[in-house]
């Protein structure tokens, strides 16, 4: 037991990068949105709420990445039977989810002025809300499961099933007649706004590194303590027994 | 111009989002540095 309470560590454990990026990733996207605003001019169409495609498109593909995570960590998971990979998993779907949801916020404010309406029961926006509504369970699920084996392998489950929705979000586009436009990427936007585009993806994607890394951290020490609890409580530690 | 006003709200609606979460992850690391402390104070107690 006394090994036990030295393996606990003091806090949080948190690299000399992630300090940094505590502080810097702010003043990264705030670098990255002023260089977009200050060389893309107004869209022939759009005029300037082409800008919104600065933050509206690298939270989209960032919520991708993030449920790319949540699919390979849970198949890991499902595998080895590893904590660390359920963990990960679920620290990516809840960064996942959030941005997911900034997503369909964004998309709401870009759609009222360009299509007349908030919402549209278009494919990519239906899709793209289902996505969120399975993540959504996925994190309620984990709340309200007590068992932590039961838990991983449920959360696995449902982490591959909705992280195999993201091609269809993707495809949703191109597959159906849609109100929504085709992907938008350097390769489909004008070329004076690639580099926006690029930079403010670069941001987001640091965001995202940040913040599931921070969320990750922050779990396994909690599994780490609730572990040491339970261990204690059930050799009569704690009470003193 | 009209559409200012979108452009704004989209990025207001960003950063409140980004800042509320990098808010909330501060909070769950406090969590969890208290309930690290918790189990350290309560294996210690054990072994005395």
């Amino acid at each position: 037991m006394e090994a036990a309470a030295h393996t606990l560590p003091p806090t949080v454990p948190r690299s000399r990068t992630l300090s940094v990026l505590a502080w810097t990733w702010p003043l990264i996207l705030l670098a990255a949105q002023a260089y977009a605003f200050s060389i893309s001019p107004p869209d022939r169409d759009m005029g300037h709420l082409q800008k919104i495609m600065y933050v509206h498109v690298p939270a989209a593909w960032n919520a991708f990445i993030a449920f790319f995570i949540v699919f390979v960590a849970s198949i890991a998971y499902l595998w080895k039977k590893n904590e660390r990979h359920d963990l990960l998993a679920a620290s990516a779907a809840e960064v996942g989810a959030v941005l997911t949801a900034l997503t369909l916020i964004l998309g709401s404010i870009w759609g009222r002025p360009t299509w007349g309406v908030w919402w549209t029961w278009d494919p990519r926006l239906t899709s793209t809300a289902v996505l969120l509504l399975i993540f959504v369970g996925y994190l309620s699920l984990r709340a309200f499961t007590e068992d932590h084996e039961r838990r991983a392998r449920w959360s696995a489950a449902v982490g591959i099933l909705g992280a195999l929705n993201v091609p269809i979000v993707y495809m949703s586009v191109r597959w159906w007649r849609t109100l929504h436009q085709v992907q938008s990427s350097p390769a489909t936007v004008d070329p004076e706004y690639t580099w926006g585009l690029r930079l403010n993806a670069i941001a987001f994607l640091i965001v995202l590194i940040y913040f599931v890394r921070t969320r990750y951290n922050a779990a396994r020490v909690e599994r780490a303590a609730e572990q040491r609890l339970d261990a204690a409580a059930l050799s009569g530690g704690g009470t003193n027994a | 111009m009209p559409e200012w006003r979108f452009v704004i709200a989209a990025y207001v609606v960003t950063w409140v989002v980004l800042l509320g979460y990098a808010l909330r992850l501060a909070r769950v690391r406090r969590k969890a540095d208290d309930l690290l402390a918790e189990a350290r104070a309560d294996v210690s107690e054990f072994q005395t």
